[in-house]
């Protein structure tokens, strides 16, 4: 027997108000919000052309150095310049960079929104009640969903690409965040109230030093969903390595996916890397200390 | 395990002989391919439709895509009818097996003016009188890109369609990167209609590759646009826009061919069946019009085909017998 649903027209009156409802809203803020997404617009787009016109071996020094100031780890340097080499051998440098672009100003944004949230969650049972749901909606709804309405308010290109890593990439570092703060020790922060430390100092002295490595957890699982969703925002007119994969698919190149596939590996594996190395040496450091 | 192997292979032979079986007895049956977008799977019922209730045939309708129907119509001679088979997009071997009368092609125009092109919304036109692709290319600043606004952005199909080709040399024929504009790539199927569906509603310029009949045409109000050099010929399109960038050296403007729509059907079919279907054929506003009802009611394909039986007597009247048609319209009411 046929689960007593709502007659047809009764469905397809809502479904047809939710549309229409969203275009009178598309049409009536869409350059609204243009507007107010357009300063991340123009870092995105400058970001990638930075990237681009750097000369290769200047991009590869630089970043040697940052990972060696961060890490100290030669190996990994080793393995960044032999991959990176690699990718450049095969064709893959400029998508690699656009790439790298695109990742690194999504997560830029999901640290700016997603650590003072997580640190309002951790302060405040009812918001924790209210965002874990959220959380989950974001991780498991099926990105088209909201990609449509979202290519239609901005259009194609790297605005909806970046709302589209983000919303995917956001929660790790928002529960993470969460999780840090609310694992220290209790009597650490009681005792700095005792003895007179205000909040915010709390907050900067004890909890978030306390809580960082668990927080930089949460930036890597970040970084990693945010390259897992490249290719997703490829579908909606983001060039890089995930246009890339999307060609090879499209036209069954093997060979080119492979490629293409490899360079999002050798990408997510040296950020993965270098945050951990980083981790380690800072807790060696703060051991010996 | 072996056991367990052999049970699979049992139950996988039994359940071949018995789909061959249900085959053998249904013998008299037609197959109709239904076609896998909006206008081929809406014309499929609406020949289901009519050759049940008009003749009284035993119809049996079955999923198909372009590639996945002819291959199975040339090895298999199943399904039977082939409604709106896209000539150009079919393949050498199905026009072989066409000339040597492996298959036949009753029809080679089932919609009049379908095909893709490069098109703008129609207030583009209305409100700065372009009418020609050369009008738009005199205007990037109608057109801003994305990503720079200071170049006109022409929306291009997605990575891994044919189609591309054709967008990436025509922009080349008409030197566009010198007239101030760049391609702008939609991703993807989605991403293609989520831009047009976008801009109109908001009202902003939008020009670039669609294809018609379709419901977006149809509800955007989209508009072709001619080049002023016209189509420029075959030689050009088959052996330059149709082929990869590097294997195009010289393309020439011209405006996109107009798309042959034919309908093939496996040989022995009922005599009155290929009547009908030799007469029958659709004006494109016609099928743009039902599309853009059925996306409106949420209909399904076979609701659109009963939709345009209902509204549409004075079309479909013309392609059947006289007793056909009363026994149609009987079932109709």
């Amino acid at each position: 027997m046929n689960f007593p649903s709502l007659d047809r027209e009764t469905i397809t009156g809502i479904k047809k108000s939710i549309d229409s409802t969203f275009r009178e809203f598309a049409s009536n803020w869409g350059e609204w919000f243009t507007e107010l997404l357009s300063p991340i617009h123009w870092l995105l787009i400058h970001f990638e052309k930075l990237l681009l016109a750097t000369p290769w071996y200047i991009f590869l020094g630089l970043t040697s150095l940052l990972l060696w100031k961060v890490t100290q780890n030669w190996k990994l340097i080793l393995g960044f310049l032999i991959s990176f080499n690699l990718i450049g051998l095969v064709g893959m440098w400029d998508d690699t960079m656009r790439t790298l672009a695109i990742v690194v100003v999504s997560t830029l944004v999901c640290i700016v929104v997603g650590i003072p949230t997580g640190i309002l969650m951790a302060k405040n049972n009812l918001a924790q009640r209210i965002i874990l749901p959220i959380l989950d909606l974001m991780q498991t709804i099926p990105s088209f969903v909201y990609l449509i309405p979202v290519i239609m308010l901005f259009g194609l290109g790297k605005v909806p690409g970046l709302i589209a890593i983000s919303v995917f990439a956001i929660p790790p570092v928002i529960r993470f965040t969460n999780i840090g703060i609310r694992e220290i020790n209790k009597d650490l922060t009681e005792t700095a109230h005792a003895l007179g430390l205000r909040p915010m100092h709390i907050l900067r002295l004890i909890e978030l030093p306390l809580a960082r490595n668990v927080i930089l957890g949460g930036i890597n699982q970040t970084v990693m969903m945010a390259l897992a969703m490249v290719v997703i925002a490829s579908m909606i007119g983001v060039r890089g390595l995930g246009s890339q994969v999307m060609n090879s698919i499209g036209n069954g190149y093997l060979g080119l996916g492979v490629i293409s596939g490899l360079s999002i590996v050798a990408l997510a594996i040296i950020i993965d890397r270098a945050i951990q190395s980083h981790n380690k040496r800072h807790d060696k450091w703060r051991d010996n200390k | 395990m072996k056991r367990f192997i052999m049970i699979i292979g049992f139950v996988l032979m039994s359940a071949i002989a018995s789909a061959g079986l249900f085959t053998a007895t249904k013998a008299d049956d037609i197959k109709i391919a239904e076609l896998n977008w909006q206008s081929g799977s809406m014309i499929a019922n609406i020949d289901a439709y009519i050759l049940e209730h008009g003749y009284g045939h035993n119809i049996e309708i079955v999923p198909g895509g372009i590639d996945a129907t002819i291959q199975s119509m040339m090895a298999t001679g199943s399904p039977n009818i082939f409604g709106e088979a896209w000539t150009s997009l079919l393949g050498d071997s199905a026009h072989e097996y066409i000339a040597n009368g492996s298959l036949i092609q009753v029809r080679s125009e089932v919609i009049t003016g379908a095909g893709e092109g490069w098109f703008v919304p129609r207030y583009m036109v209305e409100e700065y009188g372009l009418n020609t692709i050369e009008d738009v290319l005199a205007r990037p600043d109608l057109f801003p890109h994305p990503e720079d606004p200071s170049k006109g952005g022409i929306v291009i199909c997605p990575e891994g369609w044919s189609c591309k080709k054709h967008n990436e040399n025509l922009f080349r024929a008409y030197d566009m990167e010198a007239k101030g504009w760049r391609l702008i790539d939609p991703g993807s199927n989605t991403g293609l209609n989520a831009h047009w569906e976008g801009q109109v509603i908001k009202h902003k310029g939008a020009f670039g590759y669609y294809w018609t009949p379709t419901v977006l045409v149809g509800r955007l109000d989209l508009v072709a646009l001619p080049s002023t050099e016209g189509y420029a010929g075959d030689d050009n399109w088959a052996n330059c826009i149709s082929k990869a960038v590097d294997e195009c050296v010289n393309p020439q403007a011209s405006s996109w061919p107009i798309s042959k729509t034919g309908t093939i059907v496996t040989p022995g079919l009922n005599q009155e069946v290929v009547n009908y279907l030799t007469i029958r054929g659709f004006d494109g506003s016609v099928i743009t019009s039902m599309l853009v009802w059925s996306d409106d009611n949420q209909a399904t394909a076979e609701e659109a085909a009963v939709e345009f039986l209902r509204q549409h007597p004075e079309i479909w009247t013309a392609w059947v017998t006289p007793e056909a048609a009363t026994r149609i319209t009987a079932s109709l009411n």
